[in-house]
């Protein structure tokens, strides 16, 4: 482009020279490639596109959409949400009335699985780390007494003996063969090592998962404003959540993505209590002056709403 | 420049003059000269050297090293209590006692912990007023020196005294 542009402004230097009867010599590639003015232009381009870039990148830092990382344990959202149905509320009950929506205690998982204790994908391994957590004995469907004082060893002897009582159940087997100490080993150190980390010494307590949505602590976002009042779906911003066997992020998280659904998203103004007091708005849209609201009419783009 | 003024001479070649010597002489810091070709092929560099391999050592390591965004955890509880929801703070009237100064007051907590104490608004006796001392005691309660739990003594006489060891 910039090579078409200079050979054409040299042509028509020359045109206009040769009218005025003096002959100037046709410049070559070479000597306009390497004349002030190009190198001038590219130099400029160069920092230019470098320094977009970086910009680009460095406020990109820290933006993880995509992350998908293994979690402690093989949680599938498409087991539970897809298959089984589950509501996302009836984990995440915390985001129709609060800030976070967060992940759920070990205790809400207990509700199901106190029952389904062998699951048709990993058997023992994954389900017995809920046990471990909380503290459960699978074959007496009891929970463990003081189980936070418990050692390493008596924990180890309980669940051992559940994995391998149901390895003995389901393969009709009177002893553990081979196999069955191979996987009971097996899945005990895995148990042990999804359960424990650099900070948590014990396995008991809560399982640490990894997250994966992070906003930066400048940022204010409130999931029962989006939820409750606004009535988005959980998928709006998440993505089809009820088809992934390992969680995913799927938004960038950016200000241009809040911004630009502010700007397009139309409040859903009409018998919302929430919005009531917007008077002159509700008037507006009455006499037909207005037909639609959107996030950013109400005030969705003012810095302060979003950062602290 | 004519070398070899009067007789002093500081060698055997100086005296014959020798014609190889001579020309060196009149180049006398040529030789000294190290080119940036054999620095670098030996392997050796010097201080200014050394502060552009720190320098970009150092760049590079951080530019590598920041890129790795940390593992964060989210830490959900064992047995949620019922009456705690996550970012949203609770509530609870209590009452502010320090030596003749009595409040009742409001204590904000969040996850559990008290983060502020405010005046009782439905009190009829103040009305919601507080008093310096009793905002500030929210502070008292992280004291590390406070019990940690109730303390329960029943004494020689039968009656039980409270918050005695
Ligand atoms: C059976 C309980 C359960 C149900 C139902 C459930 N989730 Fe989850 N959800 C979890 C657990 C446990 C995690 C943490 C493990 C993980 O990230 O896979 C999680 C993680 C997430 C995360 C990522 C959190 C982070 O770390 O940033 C999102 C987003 C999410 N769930 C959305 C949904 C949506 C949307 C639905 C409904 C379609 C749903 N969940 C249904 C239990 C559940
Ligand atoms: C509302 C009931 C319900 C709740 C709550 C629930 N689950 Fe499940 N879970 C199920 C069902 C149903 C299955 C399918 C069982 C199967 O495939 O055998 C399942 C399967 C699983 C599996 C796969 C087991 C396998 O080997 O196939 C894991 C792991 C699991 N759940 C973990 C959890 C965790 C962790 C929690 C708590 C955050 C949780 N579940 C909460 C109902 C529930
Ligand atoms: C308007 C977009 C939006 C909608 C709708 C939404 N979320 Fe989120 N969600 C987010 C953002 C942004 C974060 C990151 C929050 C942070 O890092 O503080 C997040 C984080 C989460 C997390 C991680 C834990 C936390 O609170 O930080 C879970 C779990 C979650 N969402 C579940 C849900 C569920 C379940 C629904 C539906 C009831 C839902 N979300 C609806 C945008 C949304
Ligand atoms: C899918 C669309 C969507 C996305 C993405 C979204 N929002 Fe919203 N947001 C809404 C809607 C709809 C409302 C209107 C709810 C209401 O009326 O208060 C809203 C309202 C808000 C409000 C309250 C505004 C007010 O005037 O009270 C804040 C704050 C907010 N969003 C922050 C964020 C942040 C921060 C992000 C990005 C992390 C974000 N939102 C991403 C749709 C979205
Ligand atoms: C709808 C919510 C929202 C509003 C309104 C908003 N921001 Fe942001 N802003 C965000 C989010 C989310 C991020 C984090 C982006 C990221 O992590 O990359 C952010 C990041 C930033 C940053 C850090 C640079 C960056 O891109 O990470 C600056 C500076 C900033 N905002 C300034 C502003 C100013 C100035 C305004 C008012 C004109 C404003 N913001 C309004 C949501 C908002």
């Amino acid at each position: 482009m910039a090579l078409l542009l200079t050979k054409i402004i040299s042509n028509l230097n020359q045109i206009a020279a040769a009218r005025e009867g003096e002959h100037v010599p046709a410049k070559s590639i070479a000597q306009i490639l390497t004349s002030k003015g190009v190198i001038t232009f590219l130099i400029f381009a160069a920092i230019i596109l470098g320094a977009y870039t970086t910009v680009n990148k460095a406020t990109e830092l820290g933006r993880q959409e995509g992350y998908a990382p293994d979690q402690p344990i093989k949680f599938s959202h498409a087991t539970h949400a897809g298959v089984n149905k589950i509501d996302c509320q009836y984990c995440h009950d915390s985001a129709r009335r609060s800030k976070h929506s967060s992940i759920p205690s070990t205790n809400t998982c207990m509700n199901c699985h106190a029952a389904i204790k062998n699951g048709s994908t990993y058997g023992t391994a994954e389900l017995t780390k809920i046990y471990a957590s909380i503290g459960y004995d699978p074959a007496t469907n009891k929970y463990i007494e003081n189980y936070d004082s418990k050692t390493e060893e008596e924990i180890k002897a309980i669940y051992t003996k559940w994995i391998g009582d149901e390895y003995k159940r389901v393969k009709e087997k009177a002893d553990l063969d081979d196999e069955g100490v191979r996987l009971v080993t097996q899945q005990w150190a895995d148990i042990k090592k999804s359960l424990t980390n650099e900070q948590k010494k014990k396995i008991q307590g809560p399982i640490e998962w990894v997250r994966i949505h992070n906003l930066p602590d400048h940022v204010y976002f409130n999931h029962s404003q989006h939820v409750t009042v606004g009535k988005l779906e959980c998928q709006t911003c998440h993505g089809k959540v009820e088809e992934m066997d390992v969680m995913k992020q799927m938004s960038p998280l950016s200000m241009g993505w809040c911004i630009n659904c502010h700007r397009q998203t139309e409040v859903k103004f009409k018998d919302n209590a929430y919005y009531a007091n917007y008077t002159r708005y509700h008037e507006e849209m009455a006499a037909g002056k207005r037909d639609k609201v959107t996030v950013a009419d109400i005030g969705g783009l003012e810095c302060q709403k979003c950062h602290y | 420049m004519e070398k070899q003024l009067d007789n002093i001479w500081i060698g055997q070649k100086d005296l014959t003059r020798d014609e190889e010597f001579m020309k060196s002489t009149n180049q006398e810091f040529a030789e000294e000269q190290v080119t940036y070709a054999d620095m670098t092929s030996n392997l050796s560099g010097n201080r200014r050297d050394f502060l552009k391999f720190l320098g970009f050592g150092l760049g590079a390591a951080t530019v590598a090293a920041g890129c790795d965004i940390p593992v964060k955890r989210a830490i959900p509880y064992v047995i949620k209590p019922d009456q705690i929801v996550p970012g949203v703070a609770n509530y609870y009237a209590s009452t502010f006692v320090n030596g003749g100064d009595y409040c009742p007051v409001l204590v904000k907590t969040r996850e559990g912990r008290p983060i502020k104490i405010e005046g009782n608004d439905l009190s009829t006796i103040t009305g919601g007023g507080t008093s310096a001392r009793a905002q500030a005691s929210v502070l008292s309660l992280y004291d590390t020196n406070r019990f940690t739990g109730r303390r329960l003594k029943m004494a020689q006489d039968g009656k039980i005294h409270l918050g005695q060891k």
